[in-house]
């Protein structure tokens, strides 16, 4: 396939982001015009506060929908920057953080940093990302020590692996929800993955993190080409291959551990969108990273906006969906691999 | 030379000539408890063309990791121009020493001239469009450019891997079996493009190779190993005797030297030794399964 330009993509991605975020805003109980939601944020950033001065659907916009939308956004470019990541170094298209387990780790650590929130007071919410790290940490260093084989990662075990540490590490998670029955409802709703009831707080919580692994990502992108070659390759062109495999796995852990503290387990984004990305850009990371954040964001805004509007009043959890339409994907991927 | 100056320092009588030079070396696989490599001592001299023969199993490829750092030896020392490789740092090691390896296949569809820019990753300059272009054009890369890594032909991914490792700008390049499983032809366009460029920048090469008449068509220096050691080592002629053949490679073999010196193997097939050797047969049989 004829790769695309660098610069259209990039502009093409951001409109369509844009578009998006206009329209995730402006859709719910009530429609909101798009002109009215660039006029209410325009008037906003001028400091006009209140229906008066601002029009009447402010509060709507600033304190329920634009979070919402920004939040998913986040999680979107996380997701999938964190699969670029573990792609690059496992040399697998395969490998989002979902299927091999990462995410499920960054789950149970999130869980367990809910259920200790009552004794970790105000704090709780603001540690949640820290959790959800460690515990994807966990998953990324079981999950890659089961599948490596004479030194490299085997497709098969690496599957095989994530299936078990998925599971295990679900079942923990399962069994935190039995226990802290009073936190049921909310426990599970986050293990399904969702973006209802979020706030301007989850953006401020969550942004340092998402900067940091972005940062880390795109100071990693040009020696995430030299691992695709494959280590030996990486060693003989002058990486040091232990030290930035190290590094772009943790920055994929933090990623995903990112994603998964502000909306639960939403799977296969991290797996659909860099794959495509990759197919109209083609592989070099210094566009594949920045392309696949622009379209995950939006790929996840539109997943949200499709989870509150197939059946109202009743919101969808998200990770139905992605998994919906990510599962025939990474099937489908499964039968066709080699073609990479 | 700017680097005899800077960066090399006399060590153990290793003069600034040599450009690599492997002190005892000693490897096994963990677990396995045999040595691949046991105590092999060598040195390659700057601006030498020498090719690493041996049979399957010899040790020549893990040789080669050893010597390019990227295995680290249960002891002995490998010396980049006087430097311990082992504890240089990475980058400064790779612009001095780099590798072709074995069997490559591209799986990841970045274009030719995409794999030829990341070769300048270890030079703080990077590769400019002159210089690339040149070095596309002469391994004949220019038209393929464009053309996705995944999609190259057997011989035209081995130039691709070649120009990224020239693109390194190294002084000493390591070649593991460039030219196996490629048509003959190609066999033999490739080693003739290595040894022109061998001519042409003054490369330090040592080449593994399994066909013993391209080794000696194009090595001036040919070392022989087998079971982890140095069986042999010198001129063609001098390493590719019928008893070498015989006691290393386990093959009835004729050698002539042609006008040129260049010595040429011809192995005689088991079956017909009855007919050529008759009444050696059953000690040759012999041989073989306990050399073999």
């Amino acid at each position: 396939m004829k790769r695309l330009k660098t610069v259209p993509v990039l502009v093409v991605s951001a409109a369509i982001l844009l578009a998006v975020i206009i329209i995730g805003v402006g859709l719910g109980a009530v429609q909101i015009p798009a002109t009215d939601i660039i006029k209410s944020i325009i008037n906003y950033l001028r400091g006009f506060r209140g229906a008066d001065q601002a029009g009447p659907w402010q509060t709507i916009i600033m304190q329920i929908r634009l979070p919402r939308v920004i939040l998913a956004a986040m999680a979107g470019s996380a997701l999938a920057t964190g699969g670029v990541c573990f792609q690059a170094v496992l040399r697998n298209p395969l490998a989002d953080p979902f299927v091999i387990g990462v995410s499920a780790g960054a789950g149970l650590g999130a869980a367990l940093g809910l259920a200790l929130s009552e004794w970790l007071g105000s704090t709780g919410i603001a540690l949640l990302p820290v959790f959800s790290f460690l515990g994807a940490l966990l998953a990324t260093a079981l999950v890659y020590g089961l599948s490596l084989k004479n030194r490299r990662v085997d497709v098969g075990r690496l599957l095989l692996a994530g299936v078990a540490v998925s599971s295990f590490l679900t079942a923990l998670m399962s069994m935190l929800i039995v226990w802290r029955q009073q936190d049921m409802q909310k426990l599970v709703f986050w293990m399904m993955g969702s973006f209802s009831g979020r706030g301007w707080e989850h953006v401020q919580v969550t942004l340092p993190y998402l900067a940091a692994g972005l940062i880390s990502a795109g100071l990693l992108a040009g020696r995430l080409n030299l691992l695709a070659l494959g280590e030996e390759r990486a060693f003989y062109l002058g990486l040091r291959v232990e030290v930035f495999k190290a590094w772009a796995l943790l920055t994929g852990s933090l990623l995903a551990a990112t994603a998964v503290s502000v909306s639960g387990v939403i799977g296969f984004v991290g797996l659909m969108i860099p794959h495509i990305v990759r197919l109209l850009v083609g592989p070099d990371h210094l566009i594949l990273l920045p392309a696949s954040a622009l379209v995950g964001a939006a790929f996840l805004i539109a997943a949200d906006i499709a989870a509150r509007i197939i059946m109202p009043p009743i919101e969808i959890p998200i990770g139905i969906l992605t998994a919906l339409s990510g599962t025939p994907f990474f099937l489908w991927l499964l039968r066709k691999r080699g073609q990479y | 030379m700017r680097r005899a100056k800077d960066e090399i320092a006399v060590v153990d009588g290793i003069n600034q000539m040599t450009a690599l030079a492997a002190q005892d070396l000693e490897f096994g696989f963990p677990g396995t408890g045999k040595k691949v490599v046991n105590h092999i001592s060598l040195t390659l001299a700057a601006h030498e063309m020498a090719a690493l023969i041996g049979p399957n199993g010899s040790g020549k490829s893990t040789l080669v990791r050893l010597l390019s750092g990227y295995l680290k030896p249960d002891s002995g020392v490998v010396w980049l121009f006087g430097q311990n490789i082992g504890k240089m740092p990475r980058k400064a090691a790779a612009r001095l020493l780099t590798v072709m390896p074995q069997n490559i296949q591209f799986e990841t569809p970045f274009t030719v001239e995409e794999i030829v820019r990341m070769g300048s990753f270890a030079r703080p300059e990077g590769l400019d469009c002159h210089t690339a272009k040149i070095l596309l054009q002469r391994l004949d890369l220019w038209e393929l450019r464009n053309k996705a890594v995944t999609e190259l032909s057997g011989g035209e991914t081995r130039r691709a891997a070649l120009a990224q490792a020239l693109a390194q700008k190294p002084s000493v390049l390591l070649l593991d079996e460039p030219a196996a499983n490629l048509d003959i032809r190609y066999q033999y366009e490739l080693m003739e493009l290595i040894a022109e460029l061998h001519q042409e920048t003054g490369l330090t090469a040592l080449v593994v190779l399994h066909d013993l008449n391209l080794a000696a068509a194009y090595a001036s220096r040919i070392i022989m190993l087998d079971e982890g050691q140095v069986a042999a080592d010198g001129k063609p002629q001098e390493v590719l005797t019928p008893q070498n053949l015989a006691n290393h490679f386990g093959v009835d073999a004729a050698v002539t030297v042609a006008n040129d010196g260049v010595p040429r193997i011809r192995v005689i097939p088991p079956k017909h030794r009855s007919k050529e050797k008759n009444g050696q047969c059953q000690t040759l049989i012999d041989f073989r399964d306990h050399g073999g």
